[in-house]
């Protein structure tokens, strides 16, 4: 039985500056630093490599500053890689991108915008970096659908009354701006929006950052009903690792921008092999 | 007009406007950007079309102007008499007699043939300003087709008003590729715009833009299936003067009786509907 | 169907200065399809640790445990890729810790049928009505279904977790002393559970506390010292 995973990406490097040839020699967790001595350039991502396969959660933990967060922006292309490949292998990439396998880091920006319509849904650490808060919450869900040619203000509103009733947000304020709602809210309606166009693959930033104890716990509720519901695979970036315990299967340990121990989720917090990983597991409250 | 070249601007100048031209009309609706020329009338005041009808304009053409639909409005009035003064071409209020027309805020009544050219005054080109200050934004979102915050505009709007509430400006699809501002006419002349025989250009002086429908082009007012557009209605209204129902009316106060009035925008087309009808003003 | 060979688990901790702990040495043992093994010796031997390195909660540092897979066939499961792991054990190899760890805000009901939609393609509806069929066998209450197991009692939390193991008949079961938080009515129950999952064809290994069990319920008895 083999398994083909849905996401590989290969040797991704992300660099901040001029950047040179021994960014990545001079920096990572064996240097203590993503500064390259050299050049001064920051190294958020080097060499980063990894299989997401159907149906899995995969956690992604690490301090600020580890560079999981750009890691997320990557792949969904909101910033370019240094460099890298980034495949996807589902049928419906095929309509986008024709049958051949290609790195979608290098398609156009045309082609990448269809991906991220279709094929990824993302939610932000911050609401206001995924919505806009001028713009109805029902309106900010309506844009995704907008971009799927959906040309039927009825057939938008129930869609959007639908995504509302599915991530519990009251479908009577589905016309007010996003920036008169909770916290909690304002990430409901971030997921809403990811998951309007049946997306393969969520990609989770932090998304239960600063929300109450409860409201944490209804997100990452909801999270996992929508998992099952969808058969979605997630990748989801936090530093706590109760929401890692809770919600993944296999987790990903990165420091200054790279990872440093791939494991079981169990395993990597009940056994930890690296350092890093150890200490980051024995300072958990 | 002695010291000046035929149609004030130098050739060189008129050559560029005209390349820009053809561009604009070789990529309809596309916003092609021009090196807007100092003209002896401030920008803003229809400098965009005034370059385009000197730089096409040649001593047998002959030239209506109208502002608003009007002929004898403070600035068609003023435009008219600087081309005639630079050029000395014939002037007239006739539609069906001009070659080029230049207008702001009006597509005439009467049906435009192939050998005739409008011109339209534009003040602000570009139709995603309302929702996006970024020029290079904007030029992203052309370039690449992008125009789902378009219709997020629209759908906000119709989400807040139950409609469409755009009057004027109403954004359109030319060539099933570009959004474009149809400059400031009312959506009684999107119509006009769409598979028309004649060839409109558009030209922005203060911002520096040009862009053409070429003839037989489609163009599509943006809708919704279930909120489509709809022109300005006038419940039945007519023309004070020539008795119309079937033109774009403006309406005006009478301010001796207190009442609504209503009048052919178009005014030329409204004196020779009197004219022929042999109606008298109803004073 | 379980072959261990010179099992060894010894514990790196490189934080506050080098620290080394031993986990479990040489172990070596098999286990035939449907067999019931029970391991035995006292606290701190490390009984639990050979179980989660089963399981691969901890990477063994030395030896080999080769495990039969319907799937996969033979596989080292000290060193299979985690992908396999995870597919192992969503579809063959089941495990009860002593304590239910918490989900927030999922209910008893969805905790315990949560394996079977994992194993299989089967509805919610069809599932619900498994695990409502096992929580009355294990004596939960019907009110306790749709509540929070984390305002449950012990033993009514450790029966939750019970019957999410079981629920989906695992091929291979590792038990990790299930029985410790439970009332004797409720042992008996759940070990009765367990004799007639083996009937079925399971396999299981298991740590208990209490000597006696072991002894009553096993066919082979592996005896650290």
């Amino acid at each position: 039985m083999h398994i083909q995973p849905i996401v590989e990406l290969k040797n991704l490097t992300k660099i901040y500056g001029k950047g040179c040839n021994l960014c990545v020699e001079n920096t990572g967790p064996e240097h203590e630093t993503n500064i390259c001595v050299n050049c001064n350039s920051l190294v958020a991502c080097g060499n980063v490599s990894f299989e997401l396969y159907p149906g899995e959660t995969l956690g992604i933990v690490g301090e600020s500053g580890s560079g999981k967060s750009s890691l997320l922006k990557l792949l969904n292309f909101d910033i370019e890689p240094t460099l890298g490949e980034f495949y996807i292998n589902h049928e419906k990439i095929n309509t986008f991108v024709g049958n051949e396998k290609v790195n979608l880091f290098n398609l156009n920006s045309f082609q990448k915008r269809l991906i991220k319509n279709h094929i990824i849904g993302i939610v932000y650490q911050y609401p206001y970096l995924g919505l806009r808060m001028k713009i109805s919450a029902g309106g900010n869900i309506a844009e995704n659908l907008i971009m799927a040619e959906w040309r039927n203000i009825e057939k938008i509103r129930k869609k959007i009354s639908e995504l509302f009733e599915k991530t519990e947000l009251p479908i009577d304020r589905m016309d007010e701006q996003p920036e008169k709602f909770s916290g909690g809210m304002q990430q409901r309606v971030q997921i809403a929006k990811a998951l309007s166009n049946n997306p393969i693959i969520l990609l989770l930033d932090e998304i239960t950052n600063g929300l109450d104890v409860s409201v944490q716990a209804r997100i990452l509720d909801l999270i996992r009903n929508l998992h099952w519901q969808h058969n979605l695979s997630i990748i989801i970036v936090s530093h706590d690792l109760s929401v890692i315990r809770v919600l993944t299967q296999r987790t990903i340990v990165m420091k200054y921008g790279r990872i440093v121990e791939v494991g079981l989720t169990d395993q990597i917090l009940e056994d930890p092999q690296h350092p890093y990983t150890q200490l980051l597991v024995n300072s958990q409250l | 007009m002695k010291g000046y070249n035929f149609g004030f601007l130098d050739e060189a100048s008129k050559r560029e406007i005209r390349r820009k031209i053809l561009k604009a009309i070789a990529v309809p609706g596309y916003q092609v950007p021009f090196s807007s020329r100092e003209l002896p009338i401030a920008r803003g005041w229809g400098t965009g079309g005034i370059q385009i009808t000197l730089s096409l304009i040649g001593p047998n053409d002959v030239l209506k102007v109208i502002d608003q639909g009007c002929d004898e409005s403070v600035n068609a009035v003023n435009i008219k008499k600087f081309i005639n003064a630079v050029t000395n071409v014939k002037i007239t209020t006739d539609t069906t007699k001009a070659s080029i027309i230049q207008t702001r805020h009006r597509i005439p009544e009467e049906k435009m043939n192939e050998n005739q050219i409008l011109v339209l005054q534009v003040p602000y080109p570009e139709a995603l300003r309302v929702f996006e200050p970024s020029e290079f934004e904007t030029r992203r979102m052309h370039a690449e087709a992008d125009y789902s915050r378009m219709w997020l505009y629209l759908y906000e709007d119709i989400v807040t008003y139950r409609e469409i509430s755009i009057g004027a400006r109403y954004p359109v699809m030319v060539n099933k590729r570009y959004i474009m501002d149809p400059s400031p006419i009312p959506r009684w002349d999107i119509k006009k715009l769409n598979m028309a025989e004649t060839l409109y250009i558009f030209g922005a002086g203060r911002e520096k833009r040009i862009y053409a429908i070429p003839p037989y082009t489609s163009v599509e007012p943006l809708e919704f299936e279930d909120f489509q557009f709809r022109v300005e209605n006038f419940m039945g209204e007519k023309c004070i003067l020539c008795g119309s129902d079937d033109t774009f009316l403006d309406e005006i106060i009478d301010d001796s009786k207190g009442k609504r009035i209503y009048m052919c925008s178009d005014t030329s087309y409204c004196n020779k509907l009197l004219i022929s009808k042999k109606v008298l003003y109803k004073r | 169907m379980i072959d261990v060979i010179g099992l060894s688990k010894i514990f790196n901790i490189r934080i506050n200065g080098a620290k080394v702990i031993n986990g479990c040495e040489n172990i070596n043992f098999s286990v035939k399809e449907g067999e019931f093994l029970s391991i035995l010796g006292p606290s701190g031997i490390g009984k639990s640790t050979i179980l989660k390195c089963l399981y691969r909660t901890y990477l063994p540092t030395k030896g080999e445990i080769y495990y039969e897979s319907s799937i996969f066939g033979k596989v080292n499961i000290a060193r299979v890729p985690d992908r396999k792991m995870i597919v192992l054990r969503n579809r063959e190899i089941g495990y009860v810790s002593q304590f239910l760890r918490v989900i927030p805000r999922i209910s008893a009901i969805d905790v315990v049928l949560e394996p079977l939609l994992l194993k299989n393609q089967i509805s919610y509806k069809e599932a619900r009505k498994r695990a409502e069929e096992l929580l009355f066998q294990l004596r939960i209450p019907e009110y306790l279904f749709d509540a929070y197991p984390s305002t449950f009692s012990g033993g009514e939390q450790q029966r939750i977790n019970i019957a999410r193991a079981i629920i989906w008949k695992p091929r291979l079961l590792l038990l990790d002393e299930p029985t410790a938080s439970l009332d004797k009515e409720s042992v008996e129950i759940v070990l009765s559970k367990f004799l007639k999952l083996k009937e079925e064809g399971s396999t299981l290994i298991g740590v208990f506390h209490q000597e006696e069990i072991a002894k009553s319920i096993s066919d082979k008895i592996y005896i650290m010292k």
